[in-house]
């Protein structure tokens, strides 16, 4: 029945890349948090070294202001900071609209037509999964060609590898991200639940996480919830590959991600079979 | 082997308070087509939401190809085909890319699928529309997409649910050819419900007469005919009831009732017994506002049974119950 599940991830696809508009509209609001708070925000011209002093100090103090940014966000770039925490953040925007498909074919129908056929209830659930996974990494690219333009700092070092692992843990936060989402609509009729839902989740979400901010500098409740938010732990892969340049990926924050995928798989499979009917 | 359908007792209440189908018995021969008549909420379609896997009968038996619903469904689900009441092909998509996307749930190939589509698609006309995304098409157009679509894996028992709902009376002639073609070419069991007394009669080999979840009457549309022996003669008068209408001179009368200003005469031969009977009326000073023939037609046999007759404004009124049930599923 693979045949099927490609043929459902494809319908997925086709509808989505027909929606021109829609897929502009995906990129406004990472955009704005890129654009607007990343490049505006710029702690390295917020704290510079006053000029009235004699030039060896300015240097000596623009070290020591540099060194306590690199420390708190590794590197001085804040930009790049929020550029390189925005990627997971985007994927979760992405995934958490996976669901509504769901929804509509419901209501529309559709699905019914997937219900009378023998096609396997988890090849439905796993065909949206499959396809948020598939629009999410293209969706990515875009996201990342916009960040080269608008000047992201890359560490020295990054190569094709580097990259191409940071599409893999992108594509595997999609998947936890959108089998999480989807199981939720599984018996959802309204599509208005899953949208107040994601309003209502994804704002907290980005801020609960060190996308935008370093979970070192937050309250003890906050940080809890930051380390156990799984967009910290992809942020914490994708910076190590794309600002530290290196290949040495956190194996708690890997271990952590694949754990959730695991768990998220299992239910999502055990829910699909139960509650699609 | 012997039958295609079975249904024993079929019971289905919705949330403890709505009874859809109340204890229905009836049973499908292979290659026939069987008929369900009736008006909306009937419960002809929760009739093939059961037998289609889609909702669990509350109580009673059904069979489908000798595979019980309800136990082996993934086994009915194989041999079966719905073409449902709603227009649900995604009309995101080209006509071509829905029948793919329905085939491959059967598990066929590509080229199988492409093969088999063409002779359905050039049977009901479509094989020039079918590169062209659904949403352009028009409500005819899509109903033949729907019928292509149930038909793609060849299924032993097509189920149809009000296969011409809302189309003019040309298309659905068409519509008809189509279906008997199919059962004649494919060798196939068709179930279908409709609230078209002509589409019935025309179609149908059996008709189960169904009304408020019960089984009034099966039988081949002739049978059903002649439980309502001959003619029917309505006149209506312009004043008063006529109580003492004497129609003793009316040759072939079997019996009459009065409603208001209103006499439903049966008779034998409607055109012998007419003059006869208006002429009985005037002699006592009756003035006559109307006169209708009318012949034996399942029409009046659902009348009969039911006391009232199908409306067609309850076509129109299928959107908000439709709304109404998936409220009540959901």
């Amino acid at each position: 029945m693979s045949g099927a599940l490609w043929a459902l991830t494809e319908r997925e696809i086709k509808k989505w890349y027909r929606r021109r508009i829609a897929i502009v509209f995906t990129f406004i609001t990472p955009l704005m948090w890129l654009a607007l708070f990343g490049k505006s925000f710029n702690l390295l011209s917020l704290f510079r070294a006053p000029d009235d002093l004699p030039p060896e100090i300015v240097r000596t103090v623009q070290e020591v202001i540099d060194s306590i940014i690199t420390r708190a966000f590794g590197t001085t770039d804040y930009f790049t900071y929020v550029a390189t925490g925005m990627f997971t953040v985007f994927i979760l925007f992405t995934s958490m609209f996976s669901g509504m498909s769901l929804i509509f074919d419901r209501r529309l129908g559709f699905l019914n037509r997937l219900l009378v056929s023998p096609v396997k209830r988890e090849t439905i659930y796993l065909s949206r999964v499959l396809a948020t996974v598939i629009r999410s990494i293209l969706q990515f690219t875009g996201l990342f060609i916009i960040a080269i333009a608008l000047g992201i700092n890359l560490g020295p070092g990054v190569g094709p590898l580097h990259i191409f692992l940071t599409y893999l843990n992108l594509a595997l936060v999609a998947y936890i991200f959108s089998s999480i989402f989807i199981s939720m609509m599984l018996r959802v009729t309204e599509h208005d639940t899953a949208i107040s839902m994601a309003n209502l989740l994804n704002l907290p979400l980005m801020f609960a996480s060190n996308s935008i901010f370093p979970e070192e500098q937050m309250p003890s409740w906050l940080k809890t919830v930051a380390l156990l938010n799984p967009i910290s732990h992809s942020n914490e892969v994708v910076r190590t590959l794309l600002i530290r340049g290196s290949l040495e990926i956190p194996v708690t924050s890997l271990a952590y991600l694949l754990g959730l995928a695991l768990v998220s798989t299992v239910m999502g499979l055990y829910l699909s079979r139960r509650y699609l009917r | 082997m012997e039958k295609a359908i079975v249904v024993k007792n079929l019971r289905k209440v919705y949330e403890g308070e709505v009874v859809a189908v109340d204890d229905v018995s009836f049973e499908v021969e292979r290659g026939e087509i069987f008929g369900f008549l009736g008006p909306n909420g009937a419960g002809k379609t929760t009739t093939i939401n059961i037998l289609t896997t889609l909702v669990p009968p509350t109580s009673g038996e059904a069979y489908v190809g000798d595979h019980k619903v309800g136990e082996e469904d993934e086994e009915i689900r194989r041999i079966i085909g719905l073409v449902p009441q709603e227009l649900t092909a995604d009309d995101e998509l080209t006509g071509w890319e829905n029948i793919y996307l329905q085939g491959s749930l059967y598990g066929m190939s590509r080229s199988e699928i492409r093969s088999e589509a063409r002779e359905l698609l050039q049977m009901v006309g479509l094989e020039e529309a079918a590169d062209r995304l659904v949403r352009t098409y028009s409500g005819g157009m899509r109903r033949r997409l729907e019928l292509v679509m149930g038909l793609i894996h060849k299924p032993e028992i097509l189920f149809l649910d009000e296969p011409t709902l809302g189309l003019d009376v040309q298309t659905r002639a068409h519509l008809w050819d189509h279906i008997r073609r199919v059962r004649s070419e494919y060798d196939m069991t068709i179930f279908m419900t409709t609230h078209y007394m002509d589409e019935a009669d025309k179609l149908c080999d059996r008709i189960a007469i169904i009304d408020h979840g019960r089984i009034k009457a099966i039988g081949t549309p002739d049978e059903l005919k002649r439980m309502v022996e001959g003619d029917l003669v309505i006149v209506r008068t312009v004043d008063g009831p006529p109580i003492d209408v004497r129609l003793d001179g009316v040759p072939g009368l079997k019996d009459y009732t009065i409603d208001g200003t209103e006499i439903r005469i049966r008779v034998e031969e409607g055109e012998r017994a007419t003059p006869a009977i208006i002429e009985s009326l005037v002699s006592r000073g009756y003035q006559i506002r109307s006169v209708e023939l009318v012949r034996p037609s399942l029409e009046q046999v659902f009348l009969t049974l039911t006391g009232r007759s199908i409306r067609e404004e309850e076509a129109l009124d299928t959107i908000s119950y439709r709304v109404m049930m998936r409220r009540r599923r959901g």
